[in-house]
């Protein structure tokens, strides 16, 4: 029976070891070891979260990057596209100035060469008077002598007459 | 399954170990068993009686006053002990303390003290004076055993504070990754499931539990060690302890439950409120006496089987009983750790159940 009856020294000396190990490792050690296990887990937690935070950071700046790429890339296409839009509208515009500039000049040459055939003419006109002149006086000077010869004669002056 | 990792933390350790420590522990039984059965002969004639394995084995699983380690008996028929030489301390009511040597009180001798003559009976220390009670305090195989593991649980926990005071906040070293995962273990598996945010509270005293049993547990599977964990005593008082922290921190919930338990008509009380008073301390017997089995009863089987050879009194028989005994010894490796784990576990889940909030 004295098997399960329990003995007043070993009672004891067993509440004495396990208060000592309690105050010293329970009190002492535990919540040390505790503390230490939960900052350690709370600092491999937060380095972890930071490297997530980083990737996820890292996929931002590529996402804006890219972005911006694109952004570039559609400037560059609309100035291209505005540069080309304004460089036809002013090979355009140089064309029809340069039309119109070529009607003007052709329209002040040919106003120009009126006023000259014009000027031409009314010099020819005189020319012709002066000259319808020389000829009648020459055709009076020459009248009495012959015929024949007077006939030629118109006829050399005509000839000479040729403009 | 995780016990199962833990084991195999300690195994390849133990492989070695227990291998040694089995044949040392089938030597010392045999030195031994013939000295607790054989007391030394008056006639001076070598003399061995028949041998009785259930008194063999009662004795060791059982505390003593001077630690056997193993005993002769000379052609004289005189009985050689060798062992450590443990104090006997009595206190003799009304007188005082008596401090004596454990080593004087072998063979039945009569012991002269300061205030009487004592006599060991059974290891049953008592004045030769009927009237003089006297209380045991002796520091016994049993109390010295569990004052082994407590110097070892300082010396383990004051390396392992050191390493995570060293290794903050890094990967644990040495004998702190040893032990880290039984910590983080228990915490995680066994204790927060039960105690939730209040974890931190009883931690201290949960841990300290688990390792004390343990270590004793581990302590009484050392070859020529005791049973101290195996001991009702020793049980007694980890149940007391758990039954103390439980009833100390109980809520109002706890209580109401126990002296106006919900859902209960009024005129069941006066059967309901001694059930349940009956219940407050059915739990730490079932924890001391669940302990108090396992351990004592793995001792006796283990002993039985090397108690065979005895009893056949054939060599071989030892041979063939080790194919049972180093399976049956790895097993209680496993119980010793079992067995701490179910204690913590079950003390956990009853304070957790006195001090949780929600019904």
């Amino acid at each position: 029976m004295d098997i399960i009856t329990p003995g007043v020294g070993l009672l004891f000396w067993n509440t004495l070891f396990f208060l000592v190990v309690f105050l010293i490792i329970g009190k002492k050690i535990v919540p040390a070891i505790s503390k230490s296990l939960k900052d350690r887990e709370e600092s491999i937690d937060s380095a972890l979260k930071s490297a997530e935070q980083a990737k996820a950071d890292i996929a931002q700046l590529k996402a804006d990057n890219e972005k911006m790429k694109e952004a570039a890339r559609a400037e560059r296409e609309e100035i291209i596209n505005e540069a080309k839009t304004k460089a036809d509208a002013m090979v355009a515009e140089a064309a029809e100035s340069a039309k119109a500039e070529s009607k003007r000049i052709i329209d002040e040459a040919r106003a120009s060469i009126e006023a000259e055939k014009r000027d031409a003419l009314s010099e020819i006109k005189g020319v012709v008077a002066e000259l319808s002149l020389d000829i009648a006086e020459k055709v009076v000077r020459k009248q009495l002598s012959d015929d024949a010869a007077q006939q030629e004669l118109v006829k050399e002056l005509v000839a000479e007459a040729k403009i | 399954m995780s016990d199962f990792i833990i084991m195999k933390s300690t195994y390849s350790f133990y492989t070695r170990f227990a291998t040694l420590a089995l044949l040392f522990t089938a030597l010392l039984q045999t030195s031994s068993s013939y000295a607790s059965d054989g007391h030394s002969d008056s006639h001076g004639e070598a003399h061995v009686k028949e041998y009785n394995p259930v008194e063999t084995i009662l004795h060791h699983v059982k505390d003593e006053h001077y630690w056997t380690l193993y005993s002769t008996t000379d052609e004289s028929g005189h009985e050689h002990h060798y062992g450590i030489n443990l104090p006997v301390i009595l206190y003799v009511e009304g007188q005082g303390l008596e401090f004596l040597s454990s080593k004087d009180f072998l063979h039945h001798n009569e012991v002269k003290g300061k205030f009487g003559t004592y006599v060991n009976h059974h290891e049953h220390i008592a004045s030769l004076d009927e009237s003089v009670k006297v209380l045991d305090f002796s520091l016994t195989k049993n109390a010295a055993s569990t004052g082994i593991s407590v110097i070892l649980l300082l010396i383990i926990f004051s390396a392992i504070s050191k390493g995570y005071k060293k290794n903050a906040g890094k990967a644990p070293s040495g004998i702190q990754s040893v032990f880290e995962p039984l910590i983080l273990y228990m915490r995680d598996e066994v204790i927060k499931p039960n105690l939730g945010h209040k974890t931190d509270k009883f931690l201290p005293y949960l841990l300290t539990l688990f390792f004390f049993i343990l270590f004793n547990n581990l302590l009484g599977l050392v070859p020529g060690g005791a049973n101290a964990s195996g001991n009702i005593s020793f049980t007694m008082l980890m149940a007391v302890f758990t039954l103390i922290i439980t009833n100390i921190n109980g809520n109002k919930h706890y209580w109401g439950h126990i002296f106006a338990t919900p859902g209960v008509p009024g005129w069941l009380l006066p059967i309901m409120i001694p059930v349940e008073i009956i219940g407050i301390f059915t739990k730490p017997i079932a924890l001391m006496l669940r302990l108090f089995a396992n351990i004592t009863g793995g001792h006796i089987v283990l002993l039985s089987f090397m108690s065979l050879v005895f009893i056949l009194k054939a060599a071989w028989v030892g041979g063939v009983a080790s194919f049972i005994i180093v399976p049956l010894f790895f097993m209680e490796i496993f119980v010793a750790f079992l067995q701490a784990y179910i204690f913590t576990m079950l003390s956990a889940l009853f304070i957790g159940s006195a001090v949780s909030d929600h019904h």
